[in-house]
């Protein structure tokens, strides 16, 4: 089907590329007006009840200046200005990141399994962030900020590792690298659990930062983690025509034209850079990168110039959602917005791997 | 089985028959247990203390447990147990405890077998212990099958009235009864103590304890225990055990006092500046360990807290 997709190109190229290209923007337009719509309701419910007349009062006052109403607490409006739309948009932010990752990565591996993880970023961070806890280091060294930089460090260092141990001869080998990538990971896991059992019992703090979640996000960390995330994830959507073509075999490739060593790296140095920045602000969320793209490959086929920027919507919109989950399903404790993905991710996962006679991605 | 009917005549026929039958279930299910039952009884004869006397104890699974002397090679994995048995002066006698065991000091000499939450069970073995204590009943089984006398009590509800109960177990497993009611009437003087300096306060200030995370002790919990004996209002009141807080919730209770650990992000976070324990400054930093272990120390511990939250009256 990809391979049809390139063939046309060549036959009709401009005339069909601008009808994709607005087909594509269309859906991305159609898709942040949803996931706004998502963002107004996931904030008018929580632990405290807020009503949504004064929901969107307080959404206007702070966006517009104009005030509607002026007889709302000023507890809700903390709650809702500081806790909840930080959260909200952290949590869209990194399901947008996971799931982009997540197809990226499908693509650069040919493999429909492949998601953010596979090449170490999570036990990577887990242990950067597994040393900061358990050696006692101040929490609020660098203003509050140095786990983030810790499980940015460690899960940066076990891809790089992972990728120089799975270069061969300047090349790119995939079952090399997705080895090497296991290996890292298993390594890095093995030192966080041998960290863990040989140290204080109260592992509470630890144990719900691998969980992943989103409970301690605010405005900083929104600020902190743009940066980092959005270059990296136009630079994907950019790249994305370059994944179909990556879809063939490297030969074909190459005689297109395409330099396929240095294209590959630089996707996976991207889709690397967006899942540690990810998983440092939220901890290890599993599932998102790869319910996301595989959704999107169900409803609109395996084209990565749409697939790419739709993973993001989807994997935002399914975030936020499972986030407003792990929010309200037991108040007024929280859930580990991790199992609220994994409890409606595995399932659908499952789903798509019975009802696929040939694996997506090829 | 000729020594057992010995010690034993003295007791109602029923205790005897009652203990003898326990006994044989045991040799009966644990093949090991012929082998050491009889050299740990005949090792202990000589320094048989005159005033012990032989019980039993029920282990947590209802089944007895039968004491016919004092052990002298105790593997106590419970932090709780290796603090009240150095509390009564019979810390010598343990030869084994797990990695997160931290008071008394004394106690960093002794043996690790392993995390609270796994065992060695070969070098339990080569330790050859006479008394096995286990909070948890994951190896029970092993133990018992390799002839280890294992005493299993589940860690206890009840900081006050069950930590009393656990330090004249002890007494009388060690034969030190003495030191147990003196370790007693400490404990629950204390505890009185407290109960009278606020018994013209009808309650105490709201109250949030931070274990990093907002994860927060429910009132079912020592620590809630702790926050009810001192008239606290634990803000976490519908919690379970320990969990994690929503930080909704925790601005919409306001908490007048906070009590955190080292690990807690709550001071310096401008989302919750404006909690009146903040604006107040009445935010306290007590670590777990006393409050967490239901030993003689957690009276110390609740003295702590209301010196911390009450300087008025307990300082």
């Amino acid at each position: 089907m990809v391979y049809d997709t390139c063939s046309n190109q060549k036959l009709s190229y401009s005339n069909k590329n601008r009808t994709i290209y607005i087909r594509i923007a269309r859906r991305i337009v159609v898709g942040l007006v949803v996931i706004l719509a998502i963002c107004i309701i996931a904030s008018s419910i929580g632990a405290v009840y807020i009503p949504l007349s004064d929901t969107l009062a307080i959404v206007i006052n702070k966006i517009i200046g104009i005030k509607v109403k002026t007889n709302w607490p000023e507890v809700s409006e903390s709650i809702l200005v500081n806790l909840r739309f930080p959260r909200i948009i952290l949590a869209g932010i990194v399901g947008a990141a996971l799931s982009i990752s997540g197809a990226a990565y499908q693509g650069v591996f040919r493999n429909p399994l492949a998601d953010p993880y596979l090449i170490g970023s999570a036990s990577g961070a887990g242990l950067g962030a597994a040393i900061v806890f358990l050696t006692g280091l101040p929490l609020l060294a660098l203003g509050g900020g140095l786990l983030p930089v810790a499980a940015f460090v460690g899960s940066i260092a076990a891809v790089t590792l992972a990728y120089f141990i799975g270069r061969c001869q300047g090349q790119i080998g995939i079952s090399t690298l997705i080895l090497a990538g296991v290996a890292v990971s298993s390594l890095a896991g093995a030192i966080t659990s041998l960290l863990m059992i040989k140290s204080d019992p109260n592992l509470r703090p630890l144990m719900s930062w691998l969980l992943g979640g989103f409970s301690g996000s605010r405005w900083v960390d929104v600020f902190i983690l743009l940066p980092y995330v959005l270059p990296p994830m136009i630079g994907l959507v950019i790249y994305s025509r370059l994944l179909n073509v990556l879809q063939l075999n490297d030969l074909h490739a190459q005689t297109l034209g395409v330099n396929v060593n240095r294209t590959k790296t630089i996707i996976l140095l991207a889709a690397s850079l967006v899942t540690a920045s990810a998983v440092a602000f939220s901890g290890v969320i599993g599932f998102v990168g790869l319910v996301g793209p595989h959704v999107v490959r169900l409803i609109w086929g395996s084209d990565y110039r749409h697939l790419v920027p739709m993973s993001a919507i989807l994997g935002a919109g399914f975030l936020i959602l499972a986030d407003l989950g792990a929010r309200v399903i037991a108040i007024p404790t929280e859930l580990p917005v991790g199992i609220i993905t994994a409890f409606f991710g595995a399932p659908f996962f499952i789903y798509i791997l019975k009802t696929k006679k040939r694996p997506q991605g090829n | 089985m000729f020594k057992f009917n010995l010690y034993y005549k003295n007791y109602s026929q029923i205790i005897i028959s009652a203990c003898l039958a326990v006994y044989f279930f045991l040799i009966l299910v644990s093949i090991g247990c012929t082998d050491i039952g009889p050299e740990v009884g005949s090792d202990n004869d000589k320094d048989l203390p005159v005033q012990f006397e032989a019980f039993s104890v029920l282990d947590g699974l209802g089944n007895e447990v039968i004491f016919n002397s004092p052990p002298e090679r105790i593997v106590a994995y419970d932090s709780a147990a290796v603090e009240i048995l150095f509390a009564l002066g019979e810390g010598s006698r343990i030869v084994g405890t797990h990695d997160f065991v931290e008071y008394p000091e004394e106690a960093n000499s002794i043996k690790r077998l392993g995390s609270a939450f796994e065992i060695n069970v070969e070098t339990i073995l080569s330790l050859k212990p006479d008394l096995v204590f286990l909070f948890s009943p994951t190896f029970l089984n092993d133990l018992q099958g390799a002839g280890i006398k294992v005493l299993y009590v589940p860690n206890r509800n009840s900081g006050l009235e069950d930590t009393v109960e656990d330090f004249m177990m002890w007494g009388r497993i060690t034969g030190n009864i003495d030191g147990a009611k003196a370790l007693s009437m400490d404990f629950t003087d204390r505890v009185e103590t407290i109960k009278d300096k606020l018994s013209d306060l009808e309650y105490g200030p709201k109250v949030f304890r931070d274990e990093g995370d907002l994860w927060t002790p429910g009132p079912d919990t020592l620590i809630g225990e702790a926050m009810t004996l001192l008239k606290l209002e634990n803000i976490a009141f519908d919690v379970n055990g320990f969990e994690q807080l929503s930080p909704e919730v925790l601005i919409e209770r306001n908490p007048e006092v906070i009590i955190k650990t080292e690990y807690s992000t709550i001071e310096g976070d401008p989302v919750f500046e404006r909690l009146t324990a903040i604006q107040d400054g009445k935010i306290y930093t007590l670590n777990g360990s006393p409050l967490s272990v239901a030993g003689p120390r957690f009276i110390a511990g609740v003295e702590n807290l209301a010196q911390l939250i009450y300087p008025e009256k307990f300082n």
